[in-house]
């Protein structure tokens, strides 16, 4: 597989990574050169073998329904970068 | 524009976003009621710190079950959490646990009416549970937008029908019944001013005739039913514009306006989402046993649409009375108590929809903090059925029943109306009221048959009401020898 | 009077009155000092010598934490730029369990970012030293952990392993180190690399030491959906299990074209060993082990594109200077927080998921992750463990593989097939090559920590080389 600027754009956008000019050439052949190394699975005759999301065939543990926690705003705000009257604050958005 | 319409035919979809009523959130310990202050309902998990792990509310899938039993859909045995990866700062974990590629439904059916009272029946894809994000305040700061993490993680279960709804009166039929159904099942509060049944409509419209799907807009978050038709109507009217000028509608999300009754493109972004959807690797699949969703089904109360049958076909209801009594839980759970104390389904159902409703209305009150119990009133019914007392008794009694906690007895014994059951004495009024008024006593003799009422009349009046009118008949007619 | 550096003699030391939690603790401090220059901390706490506790099994004992196990108060770095000044207001499972065993945290240890990598290079906080030979790499991503272990600085610290994070810095630095079977120690609280993948384990010189850390460590715990909820052995009783009659698989691709000679012939002279001991070898195939490292590389940086997204700026961590918007907010805070080989292996992981490509990378590595496991469930039908070399080489030169992600991976060749079953698995020293550790591999069917242990200590009982320490100068002394 081929990277090319635009993939590498679409790639950053998703990522949400900015991208320095001077970064795009090495970054597009070391991301060429890993996606060369796991091309090596594309020869593998996995048949009809299903998928394997977990290690361990397990089943979804399930808890009562009790609350639990209570108010922690201000130790949790207390960790934000910006925040004010209790909410964490970003730049403006416009929907 | 009319001939124009006609030539296009309209396609909704509709994904109906239900909350579910639980106690804690969907993976985390904090509590889901509303209204609280500023992220006073978010833990650790909630806001995504590093570290944290998801762990499942057996209630949300208890309840998604229950919905899954209640529409005939499939239950799956597995079903799994999936993220959805996406920025955005009311997501705090940069994706959304959701069932994307297994849902918990797969299929149902949902039974709708329209307002001409003609069946709807809409056929649903899925339903899948999935969390809630949190809540953005663009206009509280200066410069900035504030997010609340209270909602983040509340339950959802997502309803999806197939494209198969024409108009939005249509939609809005299917949606109420959705809306009845769900707080019926006592799975969601149903209450949209607070965001618990919200609303996403895919419209897109095609010649009529076509098989073939237009391209489709998609509504979000339209929070009330006549919100709902108006974004509805103005989306169809709109694609029908551009497809009438040949241009193509652009697959796009849309805010509806309430203010300008009006929808309008969100603003697009560089490139088109992409949310990489992949099973959580910090939730194993959700596995349900038979025994698992057979306890659910044992809950099921009996459905809305299957009351409104009973009580057309075995109670012989109107239409209009047996929708009324199987929409709302409550009054429906209501009436069949009182139905069943006075022994006279039709009785009920006039007297539940008719004085007690009023009577909760000019009070103001929900069924279930009425002042008259359901076997009080039902009592009263009873006695009203079996003629121990009239229509007009029965309603004197009423209003003193829902002022105090009387049985219908004591009621009428304390107002004193009890009836008159002493045909002797009732002989002895009847024979004094015919020497008392000769001249229409003549009258009637003479076949003025009218006049018969004046005498029942001149009887109640005498006994305030509490002879039986029939009985009085009666001996009024043996005296005329008939 | 010198102190014993095991956790098993300090224990033993402490029991007999030779000396204070206290003087363990200055003692920690002072070797941490004089092994300042390895790097190995990246957060050192004030100390203070616990209150003997009934039942304390590890009261007194100093230790390390891998610097992604979040501690309350303390800072919690993950080795990023990204959360140098997070103090997480909570405990990870694993620090309350050590806390209320009454063992005494020194501080937090450096590691590769999040995780991700092999050398320790990828630290924020800079490389780690090798303590055999400062030129060289600690092995990663539990570089710090390892080193500390080895510089005896403390006498255990805790680790995680994703793709061999335990078991080939444990190898590179000469010392003992176990990734338990994936849910066996709660991953709560431990900030995650790749969840399906990651698992807490412990690194120490001993076996032994390994077993009485474990023991307190391992257990079900109900905050994590995928903690198992099997009872756990007892695992220092279980150390007295001799080798006699146990099948070892000997797999050749473990022995595969990167393996080093010396390495190679270290790991046979352990196997006789082994085999003198009284355990059997038995020849073993694990076909499609060569495709492991593959099926890694896309499934560890899937799952990470996404538990890093979290890291955007908004409730807790760096967040750069002036956003112009939400999108720079997001852009430049990601980008200048996380290091190059983060920022790589989350575009690689978003490739590998994204639309058109999910079923040939993501969906496929899947697949291939069940072959893998396949192999090894037929395997242990036939063995009780299967051992060989724990990494290819001895511990490379600080800067060497930098500059090529491929060969750095490569490195990871014989460990991640592991974390892929999700199977239990330790290293532990078994010679040298150029005055440099070599580590031996043992894997074990899932739960078999007590076997896998038991193994390994009776290795220990009757060799010397995770005895042997490393010199002030770099030399065996």
């Amino acid at each position: 597989m081929a990277i090319n600027d635009d993939d590498l754009d679409k790639l950053c956008f998703l990522a949400r990574l900015a991208l320095n000019e001077g970064d795009r050439a090495p970054l597009k052949s070391d991301l060429q050169r890993m996606l060369g190394f796991v091309d090596s699975l594309r020869d593998a005759d996995v048949g009809d073998c299903a998928p394997m999301a977990h290690p361990h065939d397990s089943d979804l543990r399930r808890r009562v329904d009790a609350v639990s926690s209570g108010d922690q705003c201000d130790q949790l705000t207390a960790l934000a970068p910006a925040a004010s009257a209790g909410m964490f604050l970003v730049p403006k958005v416009i929907e | 524009m009319s001939a124009a319409v006609d030539a296009w035919e309209a396609v909704i979809g509709l994904e109906v976003h239900v909350q579910l009523r639980t106690a804690s959130k969907m993976f985390s310990g904090a509590a889901t009621a509303y209204g609280a202050e500023a992220n006073c309902q978010a833990n650790v998990v909630d806001v995504a710190l590093p570290g944290v792990l998801p762990v499942v509310n057996a209630e949300a899938i208890n309840k998604a079950i229950r919905f899954g039993l209640a529409v005939g859909g499939d239950i799956s045995a597995d079903s799994v959490f999936d993220r959805k990866n996406y920025f955005y700062p009311d997501l705090p974990k940069g994706y959304q646990l959701s069932q994307f590629a297994q849902p918990i439904v797969a299929g149902g059916l949902v039974h709708a009416r329209r307002a001409d009272g003609s069946l709807l029946q809409v056929q649903l894809t899925r339903a899948h549970l999935e969390e809630d994000a949190g809540k953005s305040i663009h206009d509280a700061f200066a410069g900035a937008t504030g997010v609340d993490y209270n909602r983040a993680g509340t339950p959802l279960l997502e309803v999806v029908t197939e494209p198969v709804l024409h108009s939005a009166a249509d939609a809005v039929a299917y949606l109420k019944a959705l809306h009845t159904l769900v707080r019926w099942l006592g799975i969601c509060d149903g209450n949209m001013q607070e965001g618990s049944f919200r609303c996403d409509a895919n419209v897109s419209v095609r010649p009529r005739g076509s098989d073939q799907l237009g391209v489709r807009s998609e509504v979000k978050n339209v929070n009330s039913f006549r919100f709902v038709e108006k974004a509805i109507s103005y989306e169809i009217e709109r694609h029908i514009r551009l497809c009438e000028r040949g241009e193509q509608p652009v697959q796009e999300t849309r805010l509806y306006d309430a203010a300008r009754d009006q929808t309008r493109s969100m603003r697009s972004k560089e490139y088109a989402e992409d949310y990489r959807y992949f099973p959580d690797p910090d939730l194993p699949p959700l596995r349900l046993s038979e025994a698992e969703i057979a306890a659910q089904r044992e809950q099921l109360p009996e459905l809305p649409q299957q009351r409104y049958r009973r009580y057309l076909e075995e109670l012989g209801l109107s239409d209009y009375d047996a929708d009324l009594l199987s929409t709302e839980r409550a009054l429906s759970d209501y009436y069949e108590q009182v139905a069943a104390a006075a022994g006279d389904a039709k009785l009920a159902a006039n007297w539940v929809l008719g004085e007690f409703s009023a009577a909760l209305n000019s009070a103001q009150l929900n069924v279930e903090d009425s002042p008259l119990d359901s076997a009080r009133l039902g009592g009263l019914l009873a006695k009203l059925a079996s003629k121990e007392i009239n229509g007009k008794i029965a309603k004197k009694v009423f209003e003193a029943m829902w002022r105090s906690a009387d049985s219908a007895a004591e009621a009428i014994d304390r107002l004193g109306l009890k009836k008159i059951d002493d045909s002797a004495a009732l002989a002895a009024m009847v024979d004094q009221l015919i020497a008392q008024h000769p001249e229409q006593w003549a009258q009637l003799q003479q076949g003025q048959d009218k006049l018969l009422q004046f005498f029942i009349g001149q009887a109640m009046r005498a006994t305030r009401g509490q002879a039986d009118a029939g009985v009085l008949q009666g001996m009024i007619r043996d005296r005329l020898g008939q | 009077m010198s102190l014993p550096t095991t956790v098993a003699g300090q224990l033993d030391a402490l029991a007999a009155g030779h000396c204070q939690a206290a003087d363990l603790i200055q003692a920690a401090r002072e070797q941490g000092c004089r092994h300042a220059d390895l790097n190995a901390w990246i957060s050192e706490v004030e100390p203070t010598a616990p209150a003997a506790a009934e039942n304390a099994k590890l009261g007194g004992i100093p230790y390390a934490h891998k610097d992604l196990f979040c501690t309350a108060g303390v800072r919690t770095t993950c080795g990023s730029k990204m959360l140098a000044d997070f103090v997480p207001p909570y405990s990870a499972t694993v620090h309350e369990r050590l806390d209320r065993a009454g063992a005494v945290l020194m501080g937090k240890a450096n590691m590769d970012e999040f995780g991700m990598g092999s050398s320790n290079e990828h630290s924020h906080f800079g490389a780690v030293l090798n303590p055999w030979d400062r030129q060289r790499v600690a092995g990663g991503s539990s570089g710090g952990s390892a080193a500390l272990v080895a510089a005896r600085v403390v006498p255990f610290a805790t680790a995680t392993d994703t793709g061999g994070s335990i078991r080939q810095p444990a190898a590179f630095c000469g010392v003992s180190g176990i990734k338990p079977t994936y849910g066996r120690v709660s991953r709560w609280g431990m900030v995650a690399y790749a969840s399906s993948l990651d698992q807490g384990g412990v690194i120490a010189q001993t076996a032994e030491d390994c077993a009485l850390v474990l023991q307190q460590m391992a257990g079900f715990d109900e905050r994590d959906s995928t903690s198992l909820q099997a009872p756990v052995d007892d695992y220092r009783q279980a150390l007295q299990q001799p080798l006699r009659g146990l099948r070892i698989g000997v797999a050749k691709c473990f022995f595969g074209s990167g393996v080093s000679d010396p390495v190679a012939v270290a790991v046979n002279a352990a196997l006789a060993q082994m085999e003198a001991q009284g355990a059997v070898l038995v020849d073993i195939d694990l076909s499609h082990a060569e495709l492991a490292i593959a099926a890694y590389y896309l499934i560890a940086p899937a799952e990470a594109s996404s538990n890093l997204s979290r890291y955007d700026g908004v409730r807790y961590g760096y967040r750069c200077e002036q956003p112009r918007d939400l999108d720079d907010l997001y852009r430049r805070t990601r980008s200048e927080g996380f290091g190059a080989e983060v920022r790589k292996r989350i575009l690689l992981g978003t490739y590998a998921l994204s639309a058109g490509y999910y079923d040939a990378y993501y969906l496929r590595a899947q697949k291939v992750r069940r072959l893998i496991a396949g192999d090894y469930s037929r395997a242990f039908e036939g063995v009780d463990l299967i051992a060989g070399p724990t990494a290819p080489t001895v511990a490379f030169k600080l800067g060497e593989k930098l500059a090529d992600p491929l060969a750095m991976y490569a490195s990871d060749v014989n460990t991640v097939g592991v974390n892929l079953a999700g199977l239990p698995a330790m290293s532990i020293p078994c010679g040298f090559d150029q005055g440099l550790p070599i580590g031996l591999q043992l894997i074990g069917p899932a739960l078999s920590e007590a076997r896998l242990l038991a193994a390994a200590h009776q290795y220990q009982l009757h060799t010397g080389w995770h005895q042997q320490r490393p010199g002030t100068s770099g030399v065996p002394s």
